[in-house]
């Protein structure tokens, strides 16, 4: 089915209208009302707040929606990856990361200029991601799993620093959900010229763009200074990101629907899939923000534009999933292809001597802590109690780390996408949706509910994997897409839940950060025959591991079946990430970690990367969780946020090598 | 091997010794509680709870009434220190229902008591006073409980006669940033801290089980009342209600200049709503002289 482009794009600005008339025509006369827009009659109310509150809103939204479209065609077309947006690379959570920090530490330079804050904090993040991908001349890849990185870094420690300070950030978790509530003129006045003139100077690089669509080569052999091009390209759209998210806040989704639709009512030619993203993003965010307003009571109040464009902007994107053609993937270059040539071997040696590392460190971990009277170790202060507290903890985050690593590695190879985790095919993501229904809707605050909640949840994500992709076969980037659009159900629901400041949010925020808290000793057994039986799974799948990442008809050759197999492999891993999840949280950090460092240390051969991944995932994790509880001791700093801080740090330096 | 033996008795000695003296005078009870209202109101009624929950979070949020040195920090209110409760070694851990979640991990260290406060159409004075009782009766001090609630009275009574009571209603809200409050009506000690110095709430609008709606300043419009804003304001906003024209002609159209208040916990008990009740007693008494 394809849609045609004008026809969508009248019948989006057709409903636009309908609704603004429609709140046009309450309270006053419809010409009135119109007339408010130039000149506020000042002795009616009604006119008053329309004069400086709903038109500047329209406008707002407008210009927002726009400028994030232009980003999103931008980043997408530089970096040759579909899943690309303005807060791939990190741009919106280093903004919000350093509204943060100013929160806590030096409230006067927002008092000097908020929005200047938030632009130097996306910036310098920027600036980062090209220091870690100078080397490979910003490669795509490269670039976005920098960007990833520095994403998952920030959003690290932005989580430990609310979990902290929750009362005080309050007001950022507002900002962080893109509330687009209006008081005056002055946002659109800011932006408008600014946004206008970014836009213009995009439009200068259509052509040199274009050519880059060819290919890297063609575009290389035709004069084009590839890395200038980039970071110009890139620059323009970090810099129309920064100002929509310094002024009204994260709004996430348009960056990635606006272009993904174009693509799909099949504008494939640059200068038309930029004015029509523009357009669809202006419409898209103005006709939800429309929509928002007009819910009713509390409803309108708690729930901000910015986490309702992604709320809304999932299920169309699952609804357009199917009719999205993929071009092959040929044209990424992965890292993952880039090791195969060169396959480490592991020796038995090797492996006993990592697993003895394990243990050992087992035995320190949990005997050595800080407590009452400082630091103590157990041989000789003898307080054995302490161990009924940290062993179960410990264990669990052996388990979760292997089983995390396992499945990311698997979901790696399969899609062949670096970015692959089982976060970003949304089984994590739909367990935390199913235990914050659970919290919120009053069925169970207790355990049980939690678990009961997480595990629906879970199941419903990944039938809804199943049930979309199955058609195309589980090609991958479909699953991924699939799960990037469950990840912005969930993140729009957890914005909307944190931005409401109902204190319950509090025990949320500490679970999804991924602690191993909650773990009790009844649930230790389980969680250990789990793992054994799919980990052996995944060890006898290894040869289909070895074979996938050929492609298909290569695959095909060999004598596979490629649908068959991969499904099982999802299955697979949706249970090894759902087990993971609903004893340790969503700790995605890991499954994203553990396969890149193993491939780092060179192990690329699907068992040896297999068995390397579940070692340093765990030993990872153990770490993680012991040094958690002592950084800040009496606080408990979640295990997936210090893993996720430890394995960063490695990654980055990694990326530097390769 | 004297040596340690001798020592050894001595530590027997010493501990037949404290065992005695802490029979003769029958043992403060040892609890603590993870929630900041129980704590505030604990500490109220003469009890020194043996822990606490972000020490230097409630210092910065609730400030009043002080936290007796004794007391430990075991962390977060969400993830108290397991490892550090249970050498603490508690008699009773009292919690609400909030961080329900914990209290199969917490009833291993000490008996676990749940109380509610904060749900709706549960705060009024009269559940207030519910909460203190309560409190009292777990900690066996129930005349501190009668005394704490008759002084509380007594203070509002005497306030209530210090205010000026032609004032009109009252638009109290918090500022979250410079757009959105969170504005405080049914079900919130502001209401209650305002009620009883003979004083009404502007907002009728929905509030949710902890007393409040978050709303963007744009929903104020057309409501007729003294504002009050309740301190702390966030950094920056208030440079940016300066120059918002939408403000500027909220608070001119509500008649009155606004007036802010001191910090108190939003969330509190009896303690929290007579030093809320005091401090905008305090105000709307100087209001001219601002």
């Amino acid at each position: 089915m394809r849609v045609f482009p004008i026809g969508f794009i009248v019948l989006l600005t057709a409903s636009v209208a309908l609704l603004m008339s429609w709140q046009l025509s309450i309270n006053d006369s419809f010409t009135h009302n119109v007339n408010s827009l130039f000149q506020a009659n000042w002795l009616s109310n009604n006119s008053i707040k329309l004069h400086l509150t709903w038109w500047p809103r329209i406008f707002t939204t407008l210009v927002c929606g726009a400028a994030l479209a232009v980003a999103g065609v931008l980043m997408q077309q530089v970096l040759r990856n579909p899943l690309a947006s303005p807060t791939t690379l990190g741009v919106a959570s280093g903004a919000s990361f350093s509204l943060m920090l100013a929160t806590l530490y030096a409230p006067w330079l927002l008092d000097f200029s908020y929005s200047l804050v938030a632009m130097a904090g996306g910036i310098i993040t920027m600036g980062i991601v090209f220091a870690l991908s100078w080397r490979r001349a910003l490669s795509p890849t490269i670039v976005v799993i920098s960007g990833l990185i520095l994403n998952l870094y920030f959003g690290a420690f932005s989580a430990v620093l609310l979990i902290m300070n929750q009362e005080k950030l309050s007001g950022l978790m507002i900002w962080g959900a893109g509330s687009l509530v209006q008081t005056g003129w002055g946002n659109v006045s800011y932006l408008a010229p600014r946004v206008f003139t970014l836009i213009v100077v995009a439009f200068l690089f259509v052509k040199p763009l274009t050519l880059l669509q060819l290919s890297e080569s063609g575009a290389k052999s035709l004069g084009v200074s590839l890395a200038k091009l980039r970071i110009i390209c890139l620059g323009l759209a970090v810099l129309l990101t920064s100002f929509v998210v310094a002024t009204v806040g994260i709004i996430g989704f348009i960056g990635l629907a606006a272009p993904a639709i174009t693509r799909l009512i099949g504008v494939h030619r640059l200068l038309p899939k930029f004015l029509v993203s523009m357009f669809i993003g202006a419409l898209l965010l103005t006709l939800t923000d429309l929509v928002v307003q007009q819910l009713p009571g509390l409803m309108s109040m708690m729930i901000p534009t910015g986490a309702a464009t992604a709320a809304l902007g999932a299920p169309l994107m699952l609804w357009l999933l199917p009719k999205l053609s993929m071009r092959s993937q040929t044209q990424t270059e992965t890292v993952l292809t880039r090791h195969s040539e060169q396959g480490r071997y592991l020796s038995k040696y090797t492996i006993w001597i990592a697993l003895g590392t394990l243990f050992f460190g087992l035995f320190i971990f949990s005997s050595v802590s800080i407590g009452n009277h400082g630091w103590s170790w157990i041989i000789t202060s003898g307080d054995w109690s302490v161990l009924e507290w940290r062993f179960p903890r410990l264990i669990a985050a052996i388990l979760a780390g292997a089983m995390l690593a396992t499945a990311g590695t698997i979901i790696q190879r399969l899609s062949g996408n670096p970015m692959a985790s089982p976060e970003v095919i949304g089984i994590s993501s739909g367990t935390a949706l199913g235990v914050i229904v659970a919290l919120f809707s009053g069925l169970g605050s207790g355990l049980t509910g939690m678990y009961i909640g997480g595990f629906f949840g879970a199941i419903a994500s990944v039938s809804l994997i199943i049930l979309l992709n199955r058609k195309s076969g589980f090609q991958p980037e479909k699953v991924l897409l699939t799960g990037v659009a469950i990840t912005a159900l969930m993140g729009a629901v957890q914005t909307i839940v944190l931005a409401g400041g109902d204190p319950r949010s509090y025990q949320l925020l500490a679970w999804l950060a991924g602690t191993t808290y909650y773990v009790t000793n009844d649930a230790l057994i389980p969680l250990t025959i789990i793992t054994a039986i799919s980990l052996s799974i995944g060890f006898i799948c290894h040869r289909w591991l070895d074979i996938l990442p050929l492609g298909e008809p290569s695959a095909h050759s060999l004598g596979l079946n490629v649908p068959r197999s991969r499904m099982f492999l999802l299955l697979l891993v949706s249970g090894l990430t759902v087990s993971a999840t609903l004893v340790v949280g969503p700790l995605s950090f890991i499954g994203l970690m553990a396969p890149h460092l193993a491939r780092l240390l060179g192990f690329s051969r699907a068992k040896e990367h297999l068995i390397a991944a579940v070692l340093v995932g765990s030993t990872l994790m153990l770490f993680s969780d012991w040094l958690g509880r002592q950084i800040l001791y009496p606080e408990d700093i979640p295990t997936g946020m210090v893993a996720s801080i430890i394995g960063g740090l490695y990654l980055m330096w990694g990326l530097r090598r390769l | 091997m004297t040596t340690r033996s001798f020592s050894l008795s001595i530590l027997c000695f010493a501990y037949l010794v404290a065992n005695i003296a802490s029979a003769a005078q029958a043992a403060p009870l040892r609890v603590m509680s993870i929630d900041w209202t129980q704590t505030e109101t604990l500490i109220a009624l003469g009890v020194t709870p043996i822990a606490m929950a972000q020490k230097s979070s409630y210092n910065a949020w609730v400030r009043a009434p002080a936290i007796p040195s004794a007391t430990q920090d075991v962390g977060l209110r969400s993830q108290p220190n397991l490892e550090r409760l249970s050498e603490l070694k508690p008699d009773k851990i009292f919690i609400s229902p909030m961080f329900s979640s914990l209290t199969p991990k917490l009833s291993r260290i000490a008996p676990v008591t749940q109380i509610t406060l904060y749900k709706q159409d549960n705060i009024t004075w009269d559940g207030l006073k519910i909460f203190t009782r309560r409190l009292g009766e777990e900690t066996n001090t129930q005349a501190e409980a009668e005394t704490v609630i008759h002084t509380a009275e007594q203070t509002l009574a005497k306030l209530a006669q210090k205010t000026p009571q032609n004032e009109p209603p009252l638009l109290m809200m918090q500022f979250m940033d410079s757009r959105h409050v969170r504005v405080f009506g049914t079900n919130s000690m502001y209401k209650i801290a305002a009620n009883k110095l003979g004083l009404k709430s502007a907002w009728n609008g929905e509030t949710n089980p902890w007393g409040y709606s978050l709303v963007g300043i744009d929903q104020l419009m057309g409501i007729k009342g003294q504002i009050i804003i309740v301190k702390p304001i966030p950094a920056g906003v208030e440079r940016n209600l300066q120059q918002d024209q939408f403000w500027q002609y909220l608070v001119k159209s509500s008649g009155q200049p606004a007036l802010k208040a001191a910090p108190s916990w939003s969330f509190g008990s009896i303690p929290s709503t007579v030093r809320f009740a005091e401090e905008l007693s305090n105000i709307l008494s100087n209001k001219d002289k601002q």
